[in-house]
């Protein structure tokens, strides 16, 4: 079905796009791979009067190491997020992350910036994100402000960004020593919905014991959610089959699913506590043998 | 609701059209430009029958504006076949009988294309992976993945084919 009438603009470079954000007002969207915007225009679960497309923006499009940040421009597409051999070894959850991400077809254009900004229950993007304790670079006309992703997430649909924002940039501090991540997700069939996704990163101290441990899921409440609970009772402890039990038991209750077309309620709980001791242990075996599945 | 210029090449032909903004590529490349080999199915970016070439990389024709090719080189299925001589993939699908109605095929040869043209190999899982974006409601799968990697041997033979 075609989407109800707007009107386009394809602004050039970022300044150009501010300027229109900030003119354009309310009722007006970015269109930054289109792959989530579009299918809701032609579901006609969303009207525009205005649809800024701002995929010609090179600027916005690199994936830099600097000093110990990892900088990631919001155009970066989620295919080249999947391909790029310095983020594959840098950090391998980011990878694995994007390569399940729909469909290969639908990560050549859908974009990293997209993903975050959409916050559709199951994007998956976000709960990587708040793992890896990510920051967000936002720009208006005004400038500049940076936000933690902790922040940045408020409800289904809505992130702290307003109209006449533009997300820019990712920001991943990368930490020394021994530091593993993963993620971790079932969906039904393929390329469908996250029945449940579980991002993990964990640090663990000379003693093999857990130093600091993130914990954040998919699809099972109204946005990306981080597991507290569950993060502090695997600090201070090591890779064991109780452990795990207990840290997955509280993530689950930290959780708020809900029955719809994709899966039930309980199946969502039942998937989520296997995702989040998998990705638990993935996580700390990479940060302990360090190239441990660097897929 | 203002028109928007937009130019574009399809199949190397360049192309230069008044689109109203929320006209999707699919439909401009069937109906404005008469390439009906790409196909128009699901609508829901889920199928993949409508997959052409976006600047050599395979995307859903259905989930893209036509306002968005502004610039861009479309390739579609109409432009493998060079002077009468089906392309490697499509003698491949023939001999492999990798489909039985036809629906998905273009779409199903358009993102192989893609992927036998990247400058690597593939193995018979990642053909799998990669043809995840498009649906086949026929005949399984065992057929497409077989002429996909009969075309893979092909092209290796005669050292690939670059668009």
């Amino acid at each position: 079905m075609y989407p109800r009438p707007f009107d386009y603009f394809s602004p050039k470079n970022l300044a150009e796009a501010l300027e229109l954000l900030q003119i354009l007002g309310a009722e007006t969207k970015i269109l930054a791979g289109g792959q989530s915007l579009i299918p809701s225009l032609k579901l006609r679960t969303l009207s525009l009067k205005n649809v800024v497309d701002i995929t010609g923006i090179k600027e916005l499009n690199y994936i830099r190491k600097e000093e110990n940040m990892l900088k990631i421009g919001a155009l970066t597409t989620t295919s080249i997020l999947e391909n790029d051999s310095e983020i594959a070894s840098l950090l391998p959850i980011l990878k694995e992350t994007a390569s399940q991400i729909a469909d290969p077809l639908v990560r050549n254009l859908g974009t990293v910036g997209g993903n975050l900004c959409h916050v559709g229950h199951a994007n998956d993007l976000p709960a990587t994100m708040l793992a890896l304790n990510a920051s967000f670079a936002i720009a208006s006309k005004k400038g500049t402000r940076t936000i933690h992703s902790d922040s940045f997430f408020l409800d289904k649909f809505k992130t702290v960004i307003k109209p006449d924002e533009v997300l820019t940039e990712i920001q991943i501090a990368l930490k020394e020593g021994r530091v593993g991540s993963a993620y971790r997700k079932v969906r039904k069939g393929s390329g469908g919905f996250a029945i449940a996704g579980a991002a993990a990163n964990v640090s663990v101290a000379d003693d093999n014991s857990v130093s600091e441990c993130r914990i954040a899921m998919t699809a099972v409440g109204p946005k990306p959610m981080r597991a507290e609970k569950a993060e502090q009772a695997f600090t201070g402890k090591t890779l064991e089959a109780a452990v795990l039990d207990n840290v997955a038991k509280l993530a689950v209750e930290a959780s708020k699913p809900v029955t719809d077309v994709t899966a039930s309620e309980e199946y969502r709980r039942k998937v989520l506590g296997i995702l989040v001791k998998d990705a638990l242990e993935v996580s700390y075996k990479r940060a302990v043998m360090g190239d441990y599945e660097k897929s | 609701m203002k028109k928007v210029k937009t130019s574009f090449k399809v199949i190397g032909k360049p192309v230069e059209l008044e689109l109203e903004p929320r006209r999707l590529l699919v439909s401009v490349l069937r109906e404005d430009l008469g390439l009906t080999g790409t196909h128009h199915a699901c609508d829901t970016t889920n199928c993949g029958a409508c997959t052409v070439l976006l600047d050599g990389k395979a995307v859903k024709s259905c989930t893209m504006l036509g306002a968005q090719v502004n610039n861009k080189q479309i390739l579609t299925i109409e432009g493998l076949a060079k002077e009468g001589n089906l392309h490697p993939l499509q003698k491949a699908f023939i001999e492999k009988q990798g489909l039985q109605c036809g629906f998905c095929t273009p779409g199903m040869i358009m993102t192989s294309y893609w992927m036998l043209n990247q400058n690597r190999d593939f193995n018979d899982e990642e053909i799998k992976k990669m043809l995840s974006g498009n649906l086949c409601r026929c005949t399984g799968y065992s057929g497409i993945v077989e002429s996909v990697k009969y075309a893979r041997d092909l092209m290796r033979k005669k050292g690939g084919d670059t668009e």
